[in-house]
């Protein structure tokens, strides 16, 4: 019966065949931007690592850091009483007419740096840092470092908003809503999921992308509808701000009535009268005690006000935080004119109800903030999974059209097909290419150099351009076999370009213990050495025959589309 | 109209992806304004509305692409999403 002639098109067959075509096409016109979000994505879990190294200069730093346990060499600096009258002297000398003042008195150990931030008149976060042995200010860092980068950042960024603010976040965002809505056609569109899951026909060609696109899809789909969830609803209410217009008013106003109403529903307003700000340190020892951390952060509302109020917030340490889903800390918050406490949070609680928790769990599922390094490496392999499938399903596209042209644009079909092939090469090679040619710009652009951090972002999406340049101009094999030649060459010789121009090298990351360094060198060398073997592969590969036209129209089922003897659902 | 995307049934396609895009969209905005009203504390029933109105959008683009009538679609559509604004109307004049 599936030789039988079937409409296939949108809403067309029964409901499975309706929701193959919804599969296929939503699959596909993301299938190249959710690729690209994915795979930043997961380099972007390791975002640390891969900012320590692509800031080698702080290697020495950091190493002395570590060392230097206690006390900093040059002297003892200031108790909790001293460093938090210095903050708020500073405070009341240089910014008496901020609405807020926040010190960050110390480490969870009582030492380290002492900051301090306030919003100036326009609004506007500011900073500065105080020296934490005389409680005199630091000045300013007048010139960023030579080698500026955004690092690990980059990922992170362009992950959600493609380096483009507002615009970006919108388009990841739909992006993000297309991938829930293939997740659950495909899951409709395969019946035997599981079943499917245990089928691997390796060297098969078309049946074999089709086996390794269910095996990864189905292996990881929790992970995958997720992250996909969890992506939209981090940004949920600047993509569906209906319920704050109707309520609080459209635009940025009514948001920002909103997030007051939610978060600081008790926050006082300015009563006009005059009062200095009290002594802080009872009032940290009792919050201290009160949400049992020691103290980050001290926020004084309206400070020199009568209806002053003044927040205490804890450290959380690492222990709690790999067991927690909220990544809250402790809060304690006290009226500043009499001392009274008006609010205890506990560690991972959060104000607003069950939904403001939901929200803080969700940004935690995301965001890995819990569940220390090894759950960091399950969201790792779960990404590349993720990866693998937007690229096997991409390819499947294509591979199942060379061997039968559907004509599905008309007369444009060729050209629309050529089209794919060349953005799976751009998007999938391509992409690769560019983020290790992130890392290579890191150590080739000139230090010192003025906004090197945007030379290193035009490194990325300038190898990223010429590689959709390329694919569009060579034959679609050519240019597979090429981007995949040149990924494994940038791959493979990184470790040498950083010992070339750094000294640094793998030997002695291990020997001195620095395994952030030694694991982004071990995985790029990793990619390397499967660029080289897909590389091997394709070049064994044989041609691909050319197309024939199809005289059957597709029998639905587009993901499964082939001779019903092969078809891993048999007869229906 | 079902004649008329017996002819053009290109129509029916953009029919169906504008109904599941904005007409989904819509529906999930209307249920996100419901919750506001519906909920004790309206900041967190706006959250809450937020939070779940994914889901309901997920569902209607998986509906406006199988096997209906775009013009149900449509209907349909047209109608929950009204049916919930005008709910969400009376709940909050009721709790005012």
């Amino acid at each position: 019966m599936h030789k039988q002639a079937k409409p296939s098109g949108a809403g067309q067959g029964g409901f499975r065949q309706a929701q193959a075509w919804l599969h296929t096409w939503s699959g596909l016109w993301f299938s190249w931007l959710l690729f690209a979000v994915f795979l930043t994505g997961t380099l972007a879990v390791f975002e640390d690592p891969i900012t320590h190294w692509m800031t080698p200069e702080h290697h020495a730093e950091e190493v002395a850091a570590a060392r230097a346990v206690g006390p900093a060499p040059s002297g003892p600096t200031g108790s909790m009483h001293q460093r938090l009258a210095w903050g708020l002297a500073y405070m009341q000398q240089q910014h008496p007419g901020a609405s807020m003042w926040e010190l960050w008195p110390a480490d969870a150990q009582g030492a380290g740096e002492l900051r301090v931030y306030w919003l100036d008149a326009q609004g506007e976060y500011a900073e500065a840092q105080l020296d934490p042995r005389t409680g005199e200010a630091l000045p300013q860092a007048s010139h960023p470092p030579l080698r500026q980068t955004l690092g690990g950042h980059h990922f992170v960024n362009f992950h959600y908003e493609l380096h483009a603010g507002q615009i970006g976040l919108w388009i990841v965002g739909i992006a993000a809503l297309a991938m829930l809505v293939a997740l659950v056609s495909g899951v409709i569109t395969h019946r035997r999921i599981f079943k499917d899951f245990f089928t691997f026909r390796p060297g098969k060609g078309q049946r074999s992308w089709l086996d390794a696109h269910n095996a990864v899809a189905v292996l990881t789909l929790p992970f995958q509808l997720m992250i996909a969830y969890t992506g939209i609803a981090l940004s949920g209410l600047t993509f569906m701000p209906a319920g704050i217009a109707a309520y609080f008013g459209a635009g940025q106003d009514g948001t920002r009535a909103f997030q007051a109403a939610l978060n600081e529903p008790g926050k006082p307003v300015r009563s006009g009268q005059a009062m200095d700000v009290p002594d802080l340190e009872p009032l940290v020892l009792r919050g201290q005690a009160l949400m049992g951390q020691p103290v980050r952060a001290v926020v004084i509302d309206h400070p020199g006000d009568a209806a002053a109020r003044i927040g205490v917030y804890g450290w959380n340490d690492a222990d709690s935080v790999r067991q927690r889903l909220s990544p809250t800390s402790g809060m304690a918050m006290f009226s500043a004119a009499t001392g009274s406490l008006q609010q205890v949070r506990l560690p991972g609680a959060v104000d607003g109800g069950t939904p403001s928790l939901v929200q803080s769990v969700l940004g935690g599922l995301h965001m890995v903030t819990f569940g220390g390094l090894a759950l960091k490496w399950v969201y790792f392999v779960c990404g590349l999974a993720g990866s693998a499938m937007m690229a096997t399903g991409a390819i499947l596209f294509v591979v199942k059209r060379r061997a039968k042209h559907l004509g599905e644009f008309g007369s444009a079909t060729a050209a629309v097909y050529r089209l794919i092939e060349g953005l799976n090469v751009a998007a999938i090679a391509g992409l690769s290419l560019a983020c290790v040619g992130f890392l290579w710009g890191n150590r080739m652009v000139p230090l010192g150099l003025a906004h090197r951090g945007d030379w290193e972002l035009g490194v990325f999406f300038g190898i990223w351009a010429l590689a959709l340049l390329h694919a569009w101009l060579r034959p679609s094999p050519a240019a597979w076999r090429e981007q995949l030649a040149a990924l494994a060459l940038l791959c493979i010789f990184l470790p040498l370009l950083n010992f070339q121009t750094t000294g640094g090298h793998l030997p002695a990351y291990i020997l001195e213990g620095d395994w952030e360094s030694a694991a982004v060198e071990l995985f790029v060398l990793a990619a390397g050495i499967a660029a080289v073997c897909v590389w091997f592969r394709l070049r064994r590969a044989p041609q691909p025959k050319p197309r024939r036209t199809a005289t059957v129209p597709d029998d639905g089922a587009s993901s499964n589309a082939m001779p019903s003897r092969v078809r891993p659902e048999g007869g229906a | 109209m079902s004649r008329y995307l017996d002819r053009h049934p290109s129509m029916g396609l953009v029919l169906r992806i504008v109904a599941a895009v904005l007409g989904g969209y819509a529906l999930a905005s209307a249920w996100a304004v419901l919750c506001g009203a519906w909920a004790p504390t309206r900041v967190e029933g706006i959250l809450a509305g937020e939070q779940t109105s994914w889901l309901l959008y997920v569902a209607a683009v998986i509906w406006a692409f199988s096997p209906v009538a775009p013009a149900r679609v449509w209907a349909v559509l047209v109608a929950a999403t009204l049916g919930m604004l005008a709910a969400a109307v009376w709940v909050a004049q009721r709790g005012a």
